[in-house]
């Protein structure tokens, strides 16, 4: 079975896309079980899916649309209810942009 | 003569139409129950005490108004029962016992307990698991760990282990959990308990804290079958505000269990005995097996491809599901910021997001899709050959509380026997068949093609009906 190398870059960059912030011993941790993991899964490597398809549902059902009507929904008040910070009845999000 | 608390399903709401007792007196009983057990079991993250009570009340007078009528219009009208933290509750605090959602009160309520609540059932508190359902154990949970019933020194498996626990302790009636892959059947086992996974599809998961959502399902853990199928009959059907539930009617599921299993065809897959299980499953398992032919069942030796795939693209699909989920969790609509993480989150998300980025997607992510498909054919040539497949629930009885630390991917290795049929969405019944030498409680599952759900009630319940006397 192969064995997998991850970096401490690559343990950075995988942090970054799920934005997460890692402590170093985490980031070591992370850099010795996710090849640990990759190890186990590599066994898939056994079977031959050259000519398979994906299946991302086994529902079987496709395009499902929701009724073409108005529905109640939340009320501002409520959809706002569990926000830690609100102004002027709108949630308080991260700046985008620096202010110069 | 059992205590109203140690009733099962059936019993209680023979006694409310009876008016043999009250839901006050059988809710009370439980939540005495809950003070004197759970301080040291751990099966709850919320008890609503006072709640329960007035609703209970509220139960006994629709009785007393409506008579034996109020119990058939609303089929769990005044039984207690738990649910698994994941499920959102409007008002009351919702936590997936993660630090994440510690003070999270949902907006909106679950179809689950939506439906519960319509049925008339009294709704006693919300149960521990692994924080956000990531683990077999509940030792996970950011809170702390649920102990077993059985032994406490001892994991009651997960992550539905707080509902697994309540129910198995008699705390509840009946509870309420959630399978991605044996979350509902591993607990069941380990605690001695029925644990019933429907099809995918079957119930809906609108205001599930979602886990994989391709695979999620809620379902129920009861002290009988028969309870099993009478709490299916209320979750059942298409919900419009769930887009893969499905469009097929739910059956009749109460009904009683077959007088013997003549001309039925059971399926034992060769593959699933050939993994790692312990000596006292193992024989078990055949003399489960042993015990279905006798009851007149022809067991069909067959080959399913081996559930060692099914670790790997379980473990591929649902990390990369859960980081896709859990990127909704910004601290700003509700819940505290990504810091909040636990560990097992963290696990899950940082592999997730390895096998779905650029350059691995295909190597992983798309390889998996594709196993998927090839377990989907697998089972179905099965099903074309056998009526249900027949194999033990766990590979092992309850474990001590700290193994789940040896593997970081320690829940996939357990759920080794329920990741095949949830892969595929298939659903299954685990029900308790015996204990090891240390008096552990073993599990043995069926488990059907889609929407077989009244088979699968009919073949456990003759099983049962038969190991009872």
């Amino acid at each position: 079975m192969d064995s997998h190398k991850v970096s401490v870059d690559d343990v950075r960059s995988i942090a970054k896309l799920v934005k997460l912030e890692l402590t170093d011993a985490e980031i070591e941790k992370f850099r010795q079980t996710i090849p640990q993991t990759l190890d186990v899964i590599d066994i898939l490597k056994e079977l031959d899916t050259s000519k398979t398809l994906p299946t991302s549902s086994v529902t079987g059902l496709s395009n499902v649309f929701a009724g073409d009507s108005v529905e109640a929904t939340l009320s501002q008040k409520l959809a706002l209810s569990n926000a830690k910070e609100i102004s002027r009845g709108l949630f308080v999000t991260k700046a985008v942009f620096d202010r110069p | 003569m059992k205590k109203l608390n140690e009733l099962t399903l059936k019993e209680a709401v023979e006694g409310l139409k009876s008016k043999a007792f009250s839901s006050y007196d059988l809710t009370k009983a439980c939540l005495t129950q809950i003070d004197a057990s759970d301080c040291e079991l751990k099966a709850f993250v919320t008890v609503l005490k006072e709640e329960a009570l007035e609703q209970a009340r509220t139960a006994d007078k629709t009785i007393n108004d409506m008579g034996v009528h109020a119990l058939e219009q609303h089929s769990l009208l005044g039984v207690p029962y738990a649910c698994k933290d994941n499920f959102s509750t409007q008002g009351i605090k919702t936590t997936a016992s993660s630090k994440m959602l510690e003070n999270y009160f949902p907006p909106f309520e679950s179809t689950v307990t939506t439906k519960l609540k319509k049925a008339g059932a009294v709704l006693l508190g919300k149960t521990n698991m692994d924080a956000f359902a990531h683990g077999s154990s509940t030792e996970t949970s950011d809170f702390f760990t649920t102990k077993n019933p059985h032994d406490k020194t001892r994991s009651p498996g997960g992550s539905s282990g707080g509902s697994a626990c309540a129910v198995a302790s008699n705390m509840c009636i009946f509870a309420i959990g959630s399978e991605t892959a044996g979350s509902l059947r591993g607990p069941a086992s380990w605690c001695g308990i029925v644990g019933f996974k429907p099809t995918y599809g079957r119930v809906s998961r609108y205001g599930l804290v979602a886990m994989a959502s391709s695979t999620d399902s809620p379902g129920s853990l009861t002290k009988t079958v028969y309870d099993g199928a009478y709490v299916l009959k209320v979750l059942a059907g298409k919900d419009p505000l769930d887009a893969t539930t499905s469009l097929t009617l739910p059956d009749d599921y109460s009904i009683r269990g077959l007088e013997s299993l003549k001309s039925l065809k059971i399926g034992k897959p060769k593959s699933y005995f050939k993994i790692d299980l312990e000596p006292a499953v193992r024989k078990q398992a055949e003399n489960f097996t042993d015990l279905l032919k006798n009851l007149g069942a022809e067991i069909v030796e067959m080959n399913l491809l081996s559930p060692k795939y099914s670790i790997a693209t379980y473990t591929i699909l649902q990390r990369s599901e859960v980081s896709s989920n859990l990127a909704r969790l910004d601290g700003i609509r509700y819940g505290n910021d990504r810091t909040s993480f636990g560990a097992e989150a963290k696990n899950r998300m940082m592999l997730g997001a390895y096998t779905l980025s650029a350059g691995y997607y295909d190597e992983y992510y798309a390889k998996a899709q594709k196993v998927r498909t090839l377990i989907v054919d697998d089972f179905r040539k099965a099903f074309s050959r056998v009526d249900l497949i027949v194999a033990p629930s766990m590979p092992c009885t309850a474990l001590k509380i700290g193994e789940s630390q040896k593997s970081p991917i320690f829940g996939e290795l357990m759920d080794v026997l329920a990741e095949p049929s949830s892969i595929a969405g298939l659903p299954a019944i685990s029900l308790p068949f015996g204990v090891d030498e240390k008096n552990l409680p073993i599990g043995m599952q069926f488990i059907g093609p889609q929407f077989s759900e009244k088979k699968i009630i009919g073949v456990a319940s003759c099983v049962e009906e038969l190991c009872q006397h």
